[in-house]
């Protein structure tokens, strides 16, 4: 005992702390998530992500994430891509080759859903205003008007110019949230995170692995309930829910959702009050869902082979529909909920 | 005074030559316990605590501070390898088992044998683990595993005291090779 | 240390002592409510549906529509057979399902339920809507 007096409790409890500080810095403890929640591109991200640089990368995809929205989708600002496009419609405008891509993808996507998803319906979303201050219920007048102006094909694309017709203009709302999916998956495949689960205001990125599980696991919301009533097992893919619950305008005792049909100018009518498209890209995935909705479940079906994706329906009376690679996989958890087959 | 000072040096260096093998031993058998297979129904990370043998023989045959040195090896270990939780957790289980068994096999009644000695440390090894965990979780939740932990003391206990019965003598050949 | 004994009276007080102290402590909760509880039914050797046993509110019924019929009766946390048009009603006698690894299995009807504590994996990582 007395040999010890030269190392003393101190000197070691100091030298462990130091040990362990060292450990943690150097990134030993990366079994631990990074979880965060911001506010982006007018909704809620939320990030969980497993890797060295977790915390790194996350601060990039909010910044991505905010020059997304500033400079090539929102229909506010005007030196972003869209807006651009809009103020001048009628002529060319010269934007960045990805949001070529984009509208090219999303005119692919119209074309074979028979127009009923359509990023011409900017004029459209924008006289009904679902979700903002100054909704209200549009006369049929103006809504006719509206519908007019709503037309995919003629947009013209060139190798770096767009142009859309005089009056027309872009919404790329509808698949906004899945292009972020995208680009986040392109930052994320640069860094050496190992696995991450990014929602984009309910637009669902998985990537690489989940070190704590087999696979990643992901809710579908109650579209009446706040809880989640379905989870499915997947791998690295993007999740995208239509819903009618998740922006509505409430007028005369109707309620008037914003998913609208491009052909009638309304909200859509199919009994589906919920569709989720599963498949690897967040702007299909994204654009899919809006056709899945408006088309019901047995129309989308050639829509969702066309395009490799799969897809879950839940119809007014709560009977849950899935496309075959996936029905296997989903555990409904409330009992309100009817598998059909 | 002069002329002891050459061999107190030499003893100094003997013992933690002595204390750096039982702390690499102790090291190895925590190492060596995370290949059995997890015991289903405990929370993970509940380990059989093999390296009680060695700090258990530290304790009894050099006393407190020593066993607490390779307790905080021990705990340094596990943080760099699994993490600054990992770390707390074995700190605070070691801490206080270390205690508990220097008590017990310092007191002059000695009522305990090795066995029931290795049963409370344990028991006191859970309890602080708890602790931590109930802290950094910020949940009472693992308190409801307490009843299973004790019984898990309660056979890890028997367990590594019967070991340390067995594996005494080669230990004790170790530290008179350094003449301790 | 040829000084310690290895084995005293008071170690197998103590070791009883913790034994019955142990008990005590599992008495009141037999039944551990530790995991989310997962039904999964198996018909004809397939599994045919899976119900989360913590999220029924009330319990109803679930016909398994075979011959000769089985239906179950789902409550929270816990499952059971309750009806069975078979002769020997083994399936109802082994009662309530109510912990992780409890099996029932009617095998007229070639049905099976067993009850597993939800892996981690199964609360989900992220909400789509």
């Amino acid at each position: 005992m007395s040999l010890f007096k030269g190392i003393s409790l101190i000197k070691l409890i100091f030298l462990g702390t130091f040990i362990l500080l060292l450990s943690v810095l150097t990134g030993c403890g990366k079994n631990e998530p990074v979880s965060k929640t911001d506010l982006a591109m007018g909704t809620v991200i939320t990030q969980l992500i497993y890797g060295n640089d977790a915390n790194e990368v996350s601060n990039n995809i909010i910044n991505q994430i905010n020059d997304l929205e500033m400079n090539y989708l929102s229909w506010r600002i005007n030196s972003s891509d869209v807006a651009r496009i809009n103020a001048f419609s009628g002529s060319l405008v010269k934007v960045d080759s990805r949001t070529l891509s984009w509208i090219r993808l999303s005119t692919d996507i119209s074309g074979n859903c028979g127009g009923v998803f359509d990023i011409t319906v900017g004029k459209l979303t924008d006289l009904w205003g679902i979700g903002g201050d100054n909704a209200d219920l549009p006369s049929q007048e103006d809504i006719n008007a509206a519908v007019k102006t709503i037309d995919y094909r003629s947009i013209r694309l060139s190798e770096t110019q767009v142009e859309i017709a005089d009056g027309q203009s872009l919404d790329l709302g509808a698949v906004g949230k899945g292009i972020a999916c995208d680009i986040i998956r392109d930052l994320l495949k640069k860094s050496s995170v190992e696995g991450a689960v990014i929602s984009v205001g309910g637009s669902i990125l998985l990537y690489g692995e989940n070190p704590k599980a087999d696979s990643w696991t992901v809710g579908i919301k109650h579209p009446r309930g706040d809880s989640y009533v379905i989870t499915i097992p997947l791998k690295e893919t993007c999740i995208s829910t239509s819903g009618d619950y998740e922006r509505f305008l409430e007028k005369d005792g109707k309620t008037y959702h914003h998913i609208l049909d491009p052909k009638t100018g309304y909200p859509a009518d199919s009994d589906i009050i919920s569709a989720t498209v599963i498949c690897d890209s967040g702007l299909l995935s994204d654009a899919l869902s809006t056709a899945c909705f408006i088309l019901g479940y047995e129309k989308s079906l050639p829509l969702l082979e066309k395009y490799s994706a799969q897809a879950v329906f839940i119809d007014k009376d709560f009977n849950v529909y899935a496309t075959d690679g996936i029905v296997d996989l989903l555990s409904i958890n409330n009992d309100d909920f009817k598998l059909t087959r | 005074m002069k002329s002891k000072s050459n061999i107190n040096i030499n003893a100094r260096t003997r013992f933690i030559a002595l204390l750096g093998i039982l702390g690499a031993q102790a090291i190895v058998l925590s190492l060596l316990e995370n290949f059995i297979p997890p015991v289903p129904g405990l929370p993970p990370g509940a380990k059989l605590g093999f390296s009680n043998i060695v700090t258990m023989f530290t304790a009894s045959t050099m006393g407190f501070m020593p066993a607490l040195y390779i307790t905080v090896i021990k705990a340094v270990f596990a943080g760099a390898t699994r993490g600054s939780a990992a770390f707390f957790m074995s700190f605070a289980g070691g801490v206080l088992s270390t205690a508990v068994m220097s008590l017990l096999l310092k007191s002059k009644r000695k009522t305990f044998g090795i066995i029931g000695i290795a049963v409370l440390s344990a028991a006191a090894h859970n309890l602080g683990q708890l602790i931590v965990a109930a802290i950094i979780s910020g949940t009472s939740l693992f308190v409801s595993y307490a009843p299973f932990l004790l019984i898990y003391a309660l056979i890890t206990g028997c367990l590594t005291g019967s070991m340390l019965k067995i594996i005494m003598p080669a230990l004790q050949r170790q530290s008179s090779f350094f003449k301790m | 240390m040829e000084k310690y004994v290895f084995f005293k009276k008071a170690d197998i007080v103590l070791i009883t002592l913790l034994i019955l102290i142990c008990f005590a402590l599992f008495a009141p909760r037999i039944f551990p409510q530790d995991t989310a509880l997962t039904a999964v039914i198996y018909k004809n050797g397939q599994e045919v549906r899976r119900i989360e046993l913590e999220g029924v509110q009330q319990s109803y019924k679930v016909d398994l529509h075979t011959s000769p019929d089985a239906v179950l009766l789902v409550d929270k946390n816990k499952i059971r057979y309750i009806h069975a048009g078979c002769n020997d009603k083994l399936c109802i006698n082994s009662g309530w399902l109510q912990k992780a690894g409890d099996v029932s299995a009617c095998l007229p009807s070639k049905t099976f339920v067993v009850v597993e504590g939800k892996p981690s994996g199964s609360v989900p990582d992220a909400v789509a809507y």
